[in-house]
């Protein structure tokens, strides 16, 4: 067992070895390392086609045409082209876009950007489970409404929002629907043949990928309106121009070949190692579960700690290595705008902490970290002058 | 991470040698409170006072780990200590036992006021003078 056990992989995921491996081949002078754009030698070819073969990996992994498919930095820039590029495409008919409030920092700024060049945005306000309320959907469509975006699964409380039937409402409408899919694509079957979603955006190291590695999918019809924010040599269609990083889209696809073939299994020994903390943590009293807990993501727990400061458990669990909320916020102390939009009070949603498993979570870390939980969560709650106060402290 | 090398708070944040709440009898003790509950933040710090001399002390808190870290610092220091050295406590004076950058000035804050609270218990209870 390696100390501080790492259950944190909703946040980053070690990059798995194989894809390593596969990474390695397109970077040095005895591997592939040519430019895929040239085509007048096998150096170019042969990256080409690595290009190729990690483009049907990922297109396979969520059943959709291989042309649909554009390589980006990772989830951010995807969901920043996909939402401005919309918007700019679209902004004869209509200056309004969707979301919820709920949503990642990297849709949220993009719409305050937005709203700052004249576009308006709804933030729909979620249910206490967490999920959109499709009514309160309904209801916020106007006939300016271009788009709507909305995470597949939710990166804090990990919950899942059902795209088919948020798809219906807005196809109804003649809206587009980007989803962010950054916390889903190793967790759920996303089938984009029978999904009704415009755009979707996917993260390389959220599944044991490297970092800088991410891929928008774009339904064909819309790929020649939408605006790009990167030009120069025209590469991907024009759409995201930049030099193909080779070894990093090889590496993806081989993490989506790993995804195909082992999902099922991976999903059902993670879910049991969550289930099994969960019970744990149950046996204290005052811990509450933020998000449902039937539409939920496999790997996550999100749990608010009564009696607690967030900030000394989180010192106090120093061989665990987890977060408060979204990593990409963690350097802020305001509590989590996730926890505040379903109605958790301030002290709740400061003493919360985000445990999520993955592929490398043994029976071993968990049994260790269901422990350690339980004897720190006691300890400080022992100290605390607000809790009932025992006198054997 | 807010705790690095370069301050203490870990070290008095994990000394758990002074947590709790002094209850004997027959020992004269003084308790007082900071914070606010409604925010999730407080202490309380507990003094055993003997011939003016603080014999022992203790300390609950629920509060970040740069308050709790005070409260230890503060228990630890002020055992031993006549009861009239409480006045010349200072908040300076626990920033630099902690090395606490300024942007915390305010969690050693909560300390500082709990031991003006407990000034002022002792001079009520027995018209002494805490203050040097």
């Amino acid at each position: 067992m390696r100390l501080p056990i790492y259950l944190d992989y909703m946040s980053t995921t070690p990059v798995d070895s194989a894809v390593r491996d596969e990474m390695l081949r397109y970077l040095t002078h005895e591997g592939h390392f040519g430019n895929p754009s040239s085509r007048t030698h096998i150096y170019g070819w042969y990256a080409e086609q690595a290009i190729k073969l990690a483009t049907q990996r990922l297109a396979k992994l969520i059943e959709a045409d291989e042309r649909t498919i554009i390589w980006t930095s990772g989830a951010t820039e995807s969901i920043n082209l996909a939402l401005k590029g919309c918007a700019w495409a679209y902004f004869r008919q209509g200056n309004h876009l969707i979301t919820a409030e709920t949503e990642h920092s990297a849709v949220l700024q993009t719409c305050r950007y937005l709203e700052r060049n004249g576009y308006e945005v709804t933030y729909l306000k979620p249910r206490l489970n967490g999920l959109i309320d499709l009514e309160q959907l309904r209801l916020a469509i106007k006939p300016e409404t271009i788009l709507v975006s909305v995470a597949h699964v939710n990166n804090e409380i990990g919950v899942i929002e059902d795209i088919a039937a948020i798809g219906q409402i807005v196809q109804q409408h003649g809206i587009l629907l980007h989803v962010d899919a950054a916390q889903s694509l190793d967790k759920l079957n996303i089938n984009l043949q029978t999904l009704p979603v415009d755009l979707m955006s996917f993260s390389g190291h959220k599944v044991y990928a490297p970092k800088g590695i991410g891929a928008l999918y774009i339904r064909t019809h819309l790929q020649s309106a939408l605006v790009p924010l990167i030009h120069g040599g025209k590469q991907q269609h024009g759409i995201r121009s930049g030099t193909l990083p080779t070894h990093q889209i090889a590496s993806m696809g081989v993490a989506c070949q790993l995804i195909s073939q082992n999902m099922k299994q991976e999903q059902s020994r993670i879910r049991q190692l969550r289930d099994q903390l969960w019970e744990q943590l149950q046996s204290l009293e005052g811990i509450h579960l933020n998000g449902s807990l039937t539409e939920r993501v496999v790997n996550n727990l999100n749990v608010s700690i009564s009696g607690v400061d967030g900030e000394s458990l989180l010192l106090s669990l120093k061989d665990l290595a987890l977060s408060s909320g979204s990593s990409c916020n963690s350097a802020n102390t305001a509590p989590s705008h996730v926890l505040r939009a379903i109605g958790r009070d301030i002290n709740l949603a400061n003493s919360t902490l985000r445990i999520s498993l993955g592929r490398l979570t043994t029976q071993k870390d968990i049994d260790y970290a269901g422990q350690l939980l339980i004897d720190k969560i006691t300890q400080l709650r022992k100290m605390s002058p607000l809790w009932s106060y025992t006198s054997d402290v | 991470m807010l705790y690095n090398k370069y301050n203490h708070v870990q070290y008095y944040f994990e000394d758990t040698r002074h947590i709790g709440r002094l209850t004997e009898p027959s020992q004269t003790i003084y308790i007082s409170r900071a914070g606010i509950p409604e925010n999730g933040e407080v202490i309380e710090i507990s003094l055993a006072v003997k011939d003016l001399s603080i014999i022992n002390a203790k300390f609950l808190a629920q509060a970040s780990p740069t308050v709790v870290a005070s409260c230890a610092w503060l228990t630890n220091h002020l055992i031993g200590q006549n009861v009239d050295q409480l006045g010349q406590i200072t908040v300076q004076q626990i920033i630099q036992a902690l090395s606490l950058p300024d942007h915390q000035y305010h969690n050693a804050c909560l300390a500082y006021q709990a031991v003006q609270r407990l000034i002022l218990e002792i001079e009520k209870d027995g018209d002494k003078k805490c203050l040097a």
